[in-house]
C-alpha cells in the first residue's frame, strides 16, 4: 500500500477508500425514530419554558451539586472537617472542667465519711444534716491524701466552687452594703449568714463538704470568702476593720451594742451546723493517741500542700467558731490561771473579731497538727486564748511574735502573719482572765 | 443576508441555553443522523438496540448542561460526541464487556502494513455516485467494513468514526476522546491498519474475479 493511494483525500491517517466503504455501509442512512425525535424535542422546549428567557437561573439541585463539589476539593474538605471536629470538642467540653473526665477517687471518701458523722453519738446537734460535719468529714478525707491523687481534688475544690459561688456571694455584698456598722456586727451578720448558708445549702449539695486540700476545718466557710473576696465589698470589709483597730475603747462598746443585739435575735438552730461541727471534732479529738495517728497518716504530699497553701490565702477559718460562740455562748468557756472554766464573754468575742480581722493572710500549717497539744504545755499564757466547748477543748488562738496561730481539733492549724504593731495590740487587749 | 444554517454551533447552542428552543432544533437537525450513526456503529450489532437510549441520553445531557456549556476551544459537535463516547462506555461496562483503555494492548510497535497490490483492485473512491457494480462492489465493502469494526476495540474503533465518519480532524478526535494528539494519531493509525488486513481478505475474491 502506497501513501499516495490510501491518503488522496486528506492526510496519512486517512483512508478514502475506508471512508467510501463506510459512507455505502447499510447503516449509513439509519436515522433516529421519529417519537425518539419528538421526545428529546419537547424535553428541550420544556427546559426552556421552565426559566425565564435572558435570565437562567440554577436550581437548588445545582446549587447544591455546585457546593458538593466545592466542598469535595481537597482543601476545603480538609479545612472544614478540622472546623468540625474543634466545633464537636468545644460542644463536648462546653461548660465543663477538663478535670471531670479524669475519676474522681475522693467521691468516695467523703460519701463513706458522712454516715460516720450522723452517727456520732457524742455530737449534740446529731439531727444536723450529715454534710454539716466539716471537720469530722475532712479529718476523714485528710487521712487518705497520699493514696488519692491530686488531680480529683483539685476536681473536688472546683465542683465545690461552683455548686456554693451563688450562695456565697450575698453576704459579702451585705457586708459591703451595711459601711455604717461596726466591725463586730458586720462579722458577726457574716457569721450567721455562713451558717444559715451551711444549714440550707449543704443538704442539696453534700459534694461540697469535702475541702480539697483537707487542713481547712470549715471549708465553706473558706470558699465563701473565697469568693467574697471577689466583689468590692471585701475590700471594704477590711478598711473597716483596719479603722476599727484604732480605738480599743469605741470597739468594746460597739461590741457590747452587737452583743445585745445578737443575744436578742440569734436563733438557736443558726449556729447548729458549725457548733455541731466542732462538738463532733472535739470529741474526736479528745483522744491524743488518736490525734498522733492522724498527724502520722495526714502528712501531705508536696503537692497537695502547695495548693492548699495557695487556697488557703483567701480563707478565714476563724469565722465559723466566730458564729458558734455568737450562737452558743453558753456552752463555750475558757479555763482562767486557776483551771477552771470561764464562761466567754463579749470582751473575749470583740479580740477574737479583732483577731479576725487583722489575719487576713491565713496559711494551712499541715505538718503541725501535734501544735495544739504542744501549745497547751508550753505556750506562754499570757499569748494563749484556750476555747473549751462542752468542757473540751476545742480551738486556740495564740498570738506569736510573727503573727497569730489558730488551731481547731482534730488538727487544723492556721497561721496568719501580723506586723509587731498589731501583734502588740492584739496581744495588750487579750482579755486578762487568759493572760 | 446569511442563511439560517450558516449559523454555527456555538452560537445556537447560546441562544438555546438563553432560552431560544429553536435554536435547539436546529442542532439536532444538524447533527441527529451522524450522532445516531456514531453511537450505533460504537455499540455494534450486539447492543444495537441501545442506540435509541444512548441517543437521547445524549441530548438530554445537552439539554441540562446547557447553562454550563461553554466552548472552551472545543466545538460543540466535538462536545457533543464527547457526550455520546462516554454514554457508550458507561453502557458497555453496564452490559459487562469489557473496555479496554489501553487500544494497543497485545499489539507490536508498528502497526500491520497491507500489501499495496490488494487495493490496487478497487473501485476509485473519488466518484461521488457510484453506479452499477461500484455501487454494488462498495456496498459489499460497507456491509463488510462493519463487520471488521466490530472486532477493534472502542477506543480505535471511536477513533476511526470520529476522523473517517464525521470528519473530525485529528485534534478534535484527540480532544473528543480526551486523549493527547499523538495518542489519537496511533489509535487511528492501528485502526486502519486492522480494518485494512480485515478489508483485505474480504477483496481476495475481487481480486481474482477481477483477474478472470
Amino acid at each position: 500500500m502506497s501513501d499516495d493511494t490510501t491518503t488522496s483525500s486528506g492526510g496519512p491517517e486517512h483512508d478514502a477508500w475506508l471512508r467510501e466503504a463506510l459512507r455505502h455501509a447499510p447503516d449509513a442512512t439509519a436515522a433516529p425514530p421519529i417519537s425518539l425525535r419528538e421526545a428529546i424535542l419537547a424535553e428541550a422546549r420544556a427546559a426552556t419554558q421552565a426559566v425565564p428567557r435572558n435570565a437562567p437561573t440554577i436550581s437548588l439541585t445545582d446549587r447544591f451539586a455546585a457546593f458538593w463539589s466545592w466542598l469535595a476539593r481537597p482543601p476545603i474538605a480538609a479545612g472544614f472537617a478540622s472546623v468540625m471536629a474543634a466545633t464537636l470538642v468545644g460542644l463536648m467540653w462546653w461548660d465543663r472542667p477538663m478535670d471531670e473526665a479524669m475519676p474522681q477517687a475522693s467521691a468516695p471518701v467523703v460519701v463513706a465519711a458522712a454516715p460516720k458523722a450522723e452517727a456520732d453519738p457524742q455530737s449534740p446537734v446529731s439531727a444536723a444534716p450529715a454534710p454539716l460535719a466539716g471537720p469530722a468529714t475532712t479529718a476523714q478525707s485528710t487521712t487518705t491524701p497520699a493514696a488519692t491523687p491530686s488531680v480529683p481534688a483539685a476536681a473536688t475544690d472546683r465542683a465545690q466552687r461552683r455548686a456554693v459561688a451563688p450562695l456565697q456571694a450575698a453576704p459579702a455584698e451585705r457586708v459591703a452594703a451595711l459601711p455604717a456598722k461596726t466591725v463586730a456586727d458586720a462579722l458577726r451578720e457574716e457569721s450567721k449568714d455562713a451558717a444559715k448558708t451551711q444549714s440550707n445549702a449543704a443538704p442539696a449539695a453534700p459534694a461540697a463538704q469535702a475541702p480539697p486540700a483537707g487542713p481547712s476545718p470549715f471549708p465553706m466557710r473558706d470558699l465563701r470568702d473565697n469568693d467574697a473576696r471577689a466583689v468590692p465589698g471585701r475590700a471594704e470589709s477590711t478598711a473597716l476593720a483596719k479603722k476599727a483597730e484604732k480605738s480599743d475603747a469605741e470597739e468594746k462598746k460597739e461590741v457590747a451594742a452587737s452583743e445585745n443585739r445578737l443575744a436578742a435575735a440569734a436563733p438557736a438552730t443558726v449556729g447548729a451546723a458549725p457548733t455541731g461541727a466542732l462538738g463532733r471534732s472535739t470529741g474526736a479529738s479528745t483522744d491524743a493517741s488518736a490525734i498522733g495517728r492522724f498527724a502520722a497518716q495526714a502528712q501531705p504530699a508536696p503537692a497537695l500542700r502547695q495548693r492548699a497553701a495557695e487556697a488557703s490565702t483567701t480563707v478565714r477559718p476563724m469565722a465559723p467558731l466566730m458564729a458558734a460562740l455568737a450562737s452558743e455562748t453558753a456552752r463555750w468557756s475558757r479555763p482562767n490561771t486557776n483551771g477552771e472554766s470561764t464562761a466567754i464573754d463579749g470582751a473575749v468575742q470583740a479580740w477574737l473579731a479583732r483577731v479576725d480581722s487583722a489575719a487576713t493572710q491565713w496559711q494551712p500549717l499541715l505538718d503541725r497538727f501535734s501544735r495544739l497539744d504542744g501549745a497547751l504545755a508550753s505556750a506562754p499564757e499570757t499569748n494563749t486564748l484556750l476555747l473549751n466547748r462542752d468542757g473540751r477543748s476545742s480551738a486556740i488562738v495564740r498570738i506569736e511574735n510573727a503573727g497569730v496561730l489558730f488551731e481547731a481539733r482534730p488538727g487544723q492549724a492556721w497561721f496568719a502573719p501580723l506586723s509587731p504593731e498589731v501583734v502588740a495590740r492584739l496581744r495588750a487587749t487579750l482579755p486578762a482572765t487568759t493572760r | 443576508m446569511p442563511r439560517p444554517d450558516d449559523t454555527s454551533d456555538d452560537v445556537l447552542m447560546a441562544a438555546y441555553a438563553r432560552g431560544d428552543a429553536s435554536a435547539f432544533e436546529r442542532l439536532y437537525a444538524r447533527h441527529q443522523a451522524g450522532l445516531y450513526r456514531f453511537i450505533r456503529r460504537l455499540l455494534g450489532t450486539a447492543l444495537a438496540a441501545q442506540t435509541d437510549e444512548v441517543f437521547q441520553d445524549t441530548w438530554l445531557k445537552v439539554v441540562h448542561a446547557r447553562d454550563r456549556w461553554a466552548p472552551q476551544g472545543a466545538s460543540f459537535r466535538t462536545w457533543l460526541f464527547t457526550l455520546a463516547h462516554h454514554r457508550v462506555i458507561d453502557l458497555l461496562r453496564k452490559s459487562g464487556r469489557e473496555v479496554s483503555i489501553d487500544a494497543f494492548e497485545g499489539e507490536g510497535d508498528e502497526p500491520w502494513q497491507p500489501e499495496a497490490t490488494a487495493w490496487q483492485h478497487w473501485p476509485a473512491p473519488a466518484s461521488a455516485a457510484p453506479q452499477g457494480e461500484d455501487l454494488a462492489f462498495w456496498r459489499r465493502a460497507g456491509e463488510k467494513l462493519l463487520v471488521c469494526l466490530e472486532q477493534l476495540p472502542l477506543a480505535q474503533r471511536s477513533a476511526f468514526l470520529l476522523h473517517h465518519d464525521d470528519g473530525l480532524a485529528l485534534d478534535e478526535v484527540a480532544r473528543a476522546l480526551e486523549v493527547g494528539f499523538e495518542t489519537a494519531k496511533t489509535r487511528l493509525r492501528y485502526a486502519m491498519s486492522k480494518l485494512r488486513t480485515c478489508m483485505g481478505a474480504y477483496l481476495e475474491p475481487l481480486q481474482t474475479k477481477g483477474a478472470r
